[in-house]
């Protein structure tokens, strides 16, 4: 290709990490106006913003650029279909371009005919007036959470402008409904105007771009639960407040949304019913579905797996993120043995509709994502406890098991309860499913955390049927509004505060130096006040109605109507940190080789001239991981003041904090810390969760894990984190279930395994083209190990070779 | 106060191949055969690597009742491999005692040319022996291990006799044990213990680094492929005989 030729246009390259930097560079050169560059990838965004002068457009966040190119580069970086993704959102046209790896165009005629094809279906709106108006289709609302107007919704401000005069003109009952004042008004919009695709799946789930809710995150409800066996059991007029009950706005706007929510459902049968089969085999069926919604329970299985997803894509379409499921193996073991029981159902086709139940979860991947792709926070809780705290396993935690392994996708998850007395038949169902590789189930181990939820003030009933937030904090669904991860408190930060300390020069022991540790750590929390004092819920009929208590208390989530409202942090670098003060106290207070002073300058060096040191380091004879005495006091004692201080602290609901080792930012909160005495240098990554490089055996880390204090408020998540090849598990498949039985049963708090070689994720990384479909499991999520940021790549490598006892040296010689 | 003390080189946890359940191996350091396809010649030599270290047997039980935990869950228990574990059997004998006291299982994998008194040392105690068949040729046992076939054997029977053979373990080496004479001779050889497990593997080269390191030159020798030990796996079924194939 000749990047000449583009000199005269505007061009948006889309995808940068591998082949778009090239490009990006050999147009500038020739002189070629590049308006923005299309990356979907939250870190490299960051990093690009600072060094190119062309906006970096995130790859749903960027609406207001799409229009201002007139032609759009498509390098391999980012696939045809996510690119047709982004710019459904805007409903844009513009020529693309598609590129192979080599800079080749590999055709662009035949998707522009498609997606022409595609022209806007919108009832009563012409698709170029559409296109005139296309910064308009997001419904944004002020953030006004933390003053009094918080709970009045507003249409953004953006109507207000030029265009909108134009707009109020041509459609003026649209224009009306646009201009929203509540949350009420809003949802009917919504639901009175989402566009409904014609899906030829068996399931109806979607998402329409243009009513999305803004989000504003922080203060949204996120990272929770909500209660999907009411949707279920009853039809939706039977959730409604009598007439004769309604005795508060709260009860009008509830009963409100749940006739919108019905005017929807008659709306989407509607939409097939006029359509007919020739739109999809399963019409018929998902008509009679939709129109049951108003009046009447779920008459079976699939139909329970249809509403679900629909009240789901509900929580999507109002600006929820990180939705989990609940515990679905519980909530739709009665319809499902209705079903069997009469015959309708036989167990091959409950696995094929869960496998198309978890296709339709996972079709809006890219827009459900968090801060990386996969990172959805959908995750299916399964097993669960009765009055008597039996276990309640069924066929159907065993058919989630099987139809995960089988449709192999990163997203949704699954978690599995465990206990002590576990069958071991459970314990090789779920080692089975792991041995996929999706990453899914993670184990919760019921025997430790029940326990802390008791301590914690949850009731034993509530407690007996506790699950986790999108990745791994406990609460209860349903019942549970707590945002789990507000924020990220960093103790390498932390440390290297206390080393800056003036008074740090005149420690002559660690223990003297500790207490300016444990000074910056108070610190540290303290500056999270801010965080917890601006912290507002959100006026939410919709999470109310599937939140219980709410209904009885005759008011809203935001003003308490949840039972439970504590919020959680997140930890990270404990182990960095652990391993840093034993080499601060070996190198300075021990063996007095260097002073203080030396040591900030060489962490202040990045190490450079001191090679020799940063491995030696790196090496310690204490580490993070080991069973040691010693290192299990001094990880604890942090965790313990950590969470002493941050105990101090109420929510304005009078809800509590907690606080976990399990953190996702091992790499994001790294990203600009400099060296640190664990042989660290500036900007690698922390460890990630509980695991450990020193491996000697899985053994060594699970029984360290085991002996971690998970007490007062330490349980928001702390995932044991192991990597296997697939063959180790395959070859000693029983020895793998008793070595995961054995780590239940000593106290792990949770469980989780990355399946995957390293020659497969080397390969993998070289030529990514031929690896589309490998999952890797990355924090609380899985992802598709080519679509990861480099740095995440990186870490799973080093954690693969690391396991296989291969070291990183052997990987950077091949290199 | 000598013998209360062991030398090794190396306690591995979660070993899933050196007997039933998870177990903690430990390597013993000293070996009284030079087998070329050695994956463990720190063992072998007198030369320290750096490695070493001496337990107290108390220190030593200590330190691996750290998985014991695991051990119960699974059945497994203590494997002592090395070099030559019986080398240092009056120690052995302390920490197999202390282990016991905990009712742990306890196994030794040993090639069984050590001497009679050490292995009767240990042998009513133990639950188990892992033993290696080897070269089985008179004169190619001598020169190539360095070892008298005819100790092998009636220490191989004593402990028949005793009931304490867990199971045989073959090296397949191309050029020493897998020849074809020697083959015939290990299937003529196990095929009087039929009913003792028998594991068959390749043996590796993975040790390479292990050489340079001690500054000895690694034996030119060859593992074989799995095709080939399925076809030795064959061999031994034909004669009557359930072989596991292995990776190790």
């Amino acid at each position: 290709m000749k990047t000449n030729e583009f000199r005269k246009r505007s061009v948006a390259i889309c995808g940068f990490r591998r082949y778009g930097r090239k490009l990006y560079e050999d147009l500038k050169k020739s002189g070629t106006n590049v308006v923005y560059i299309l990356e979907r990838n939250a870190e490299a965004l960051e990093i690009l913003e600072q060094e190119l002068d062309t906006p970096i457009v995130g790859f749903n966040r960027g609406m207001d650029f799409y229009g201002q190119a007139d032609v759009l580069l498509i390098t391999p970086d980012l696939p045809g279909h996510v690119v047709e993704e982004c710019l459904a959102l805007a409903e844009v046209h513009i020529e693309r371009i598609f590129m192979d790896a080599s800079g080749q165009i590999v055709s662009d005629k035949e998707e522009v005919q498609k997606r022409e094809e595609k022209a806007c279906k919108y009832p009563d709106v012409k698709e170029e007036d559409w296109l005139k108006w296309k910064d308009r289709k997001i419904l944004r609302f002020k953030d006004c959470s933390t003053d009094r107007e918080r709970c009045e919704y507003k249409a953004d401000k953006m109507l207000q402008q030029e265009n909108d005069e134009w707009m109020k003109k041509k459609y003026p009952n649209l224009y009306k409904k646009l201009r929203i004042g509540t949350y009420a008004e809003a949802f009917d919009v919504i639901c009175q105007n989402i566009m409904i695709p014609d899906s030829k799946e068996r399931f109806v789930h979607f998402v329409d771009h243009k009513f999305l809710f803004d989000t504003t995150r922080g203060y949204r409800f996120e990272n929770i639960t909500p209660d999907y066996e009411r949707w279920i059991r009853h039809g939706f007029d039977e959730l409604k407040y009598p007439e004769s009950e309604v005795s508060n706005k709260f009860c009008e706007d509830y009963n409100n949304t749940l006739d919108s929510l019905s005017s929807l459902a008659m709306r989407i049968a509607r939409h097939y019913e006029e359509a007919g089969k020739a739109v999809t085999e399963h019409t018929g069926w998902i008509v009679d579905c939709f129109k049951n919604m108003r009046d009447k329970p779920s008459s079976g299985f699939a139909d329970a797996l249809q509403r679900i997803l629909f009240i789901d894509q509900m929580f999507w379409q109002t600006g929820h993120r990180l939705m989990g499921l609940g515990h679905l193996d519980q909530i739709l073991w009665d319809v499902y043995k209705k079903d069997r029981d009469s015959g309708h159902l036989t167990r091959e086709l409950a696995v094929e509709l869960l496998c198309d139940f978890f296709q339709a979860l996972h079709r809006y991947c890219w827009l459900k994502s968090n801060l990386l792709l996969g990172d959805t926070g959908q995750i299916i809780i399964l097993g669960d406890k009765g009055e008597q705290g039996e276990w309640l396993y069924n066929e159907l935690t065993e058919l989630f098991l099987e139809a995960a392994g089988r449709v192999h996708l990163p997203d949704p998850k699954l978690m599995l309860r465990v206990g002590a007395d576990t069958p071991d038949t459970m314990f090789a169902s779920a080692i089975r499913c792991m041995h996929e590789g999706t990453g899914s189930p993670i184990l919760a181990n019921d025997d430790v955390i029940m326990p802390r939820l008791l301590d914690f003030g949850v009731k034993e009933k509530d407690a007996l049927h506790y699950g986790v937030a999108a990745c791994w904090e406990p609460l209860i669904p349903g019942r549970s509004i707590s945002p789990n991860n507000m924020k990220v408190i960093s103790f390498p930060l932390v440390m290297r505060n206390a080393l800056y300390r003036d008074e740090a020069k005149e420690c002559g022991t660690l223990e003297e130096w500790m207490k300016l540790f444990d000074g910056e750590l108070q610190k540290e929390i303290g500056r999270l006040e801010g965080i917890i004092d601006d912290f507002r819920f959100q006026y939410n009929p919709l999470l109310s109605i599937a939140t219980d208590s709410c209904y009885q208390k005759k008011c809203d989530v935001s003003a308490r109507g949840a039972n439970y409202c504590s919020c959680g942090f997140t930890t990270v670098g404990l182990s960095n940190t652990v391993n840093a003060m034993f080499n601060l106290k070996k190198l300075v207070f021990d063996e007095r080789k260097y002073t203080l002073a030396e040591i900030c300058q060489i962490l202040e060096n990045n190490y450079k001239g001191n090679e020799g040191l940063c491995e030696e380091l790196k090496r310690g004879e204490l580490r993070y991981g080991m069973d040691d005495e010693k290192v299990i006091q001094l990880a604890n004692s942090i965790m313990r003041k950590a969470s002493a201080y941050l105990g101090r602290y109420h929510n304005y609901f009078g809800g509590r904090f907690k606080l976990g080792v399990s953190a996702p930012a091992y790499i994001d909160a790294s990203k600009d810390e400099p060296a640190s005495l664990d042989g660290r240098k500036k900007g690698e990554p922390f460890g990630v969760h509980i695991s450990s490089e020193s491996g000697n055996g899985y053994t060594e880390l699970l029984h360290f894990a085991s002996q971690l204090d998970y007490k007062d408020n330490r349980f928001n998540g702390n995932v044991a984190d192991i990597m296997v090849s697939p063959d180790f598990i395959k070859n000693n498949f029983e020895k793998m279930t008793m070595l995961v039985k054995a780590a239940i049963r000593q106290g792990v708090f949770e469980f989780q395994m990355n399946v995957v070689g390293s020659d497969t994720l080397i390969a993998a990384k070289e030529r990514p083209e031929k690896y589309p479909n490998l999952v890797v499991r990355v924090w609380g999520f899985s992802a598709l190990f080519v679509e990861l940021p480099e740095a995440y790549q990186n870490v799973l490598i080093h954690r693969a070779l690391e396991n296989e006892g291969k070291g990183m040296k052997q990987f950077q010689a091949k290199g | 106060m000598f013998e209360e003390k062991l030398l090794l080189t190396n306690i591995q946890r979660m070993c899933f191949h050196d007997g039933p359940g998870i177990r903690t191996t430990v390597f013993l350091k000293g070996c009284n055969l030079h087998c070329p396809w050695c994956s463990n010649p720190e063992n072998m030599v007198s030369e320290k690597m750096g490695l070493e270290k001496t337990y107290d047997v108390e220190q030593l039980v200590k330190e691996l009742r750290k998985d014991e935990f695991f051990w119960r869950d699974s059945g497994g228990g203590v494997t002592f491999s090395g070099g030559e574990p019986l080398l240092q059997s009056a120690s052995l004998r302390k920490a197999i005692d202390l282990l016991k006291e905990y009712d742990v299982h306890t196994m030794i994998e040993t090639a069984l040319f050590g001497s009679r008194t050490a292995l009767e040392q240990v042998i009513e105690i133990i639950d188990g022996l892992i033993v290696d068949v080897k070269l089985l040729e008179i004169d190619r046992c001598r020169e190539i291990l360095g070892g008298s076939l005819d100790v092998y054997r009636e220490n191989v029977r004593l402990a028949y006799e005793m009931g304490k053979i867990d199971r045989f373990r073959i090296p397949c080496c191309k050029e020493y044990t897998f020849q074809q004479r020697n083959s015939e001779m290990i299937v003529e050889f196990v095929g009087k213990y039929k009913d003792i497990p028998i594991e068959i593997f390749s043996v590796h080269r993975l040790a390479e680094n292990k050489y340079r390191r001690l500054g000895i030159i690694q034996p030119s020798y060859h593992g074989v492929s799995l095709e080939e030990l399925e076809w030795f796996q064959r061999k031994l079924l034909l004669a009557g005989i359930a072989a596991e194939i292995i990776q190790i």
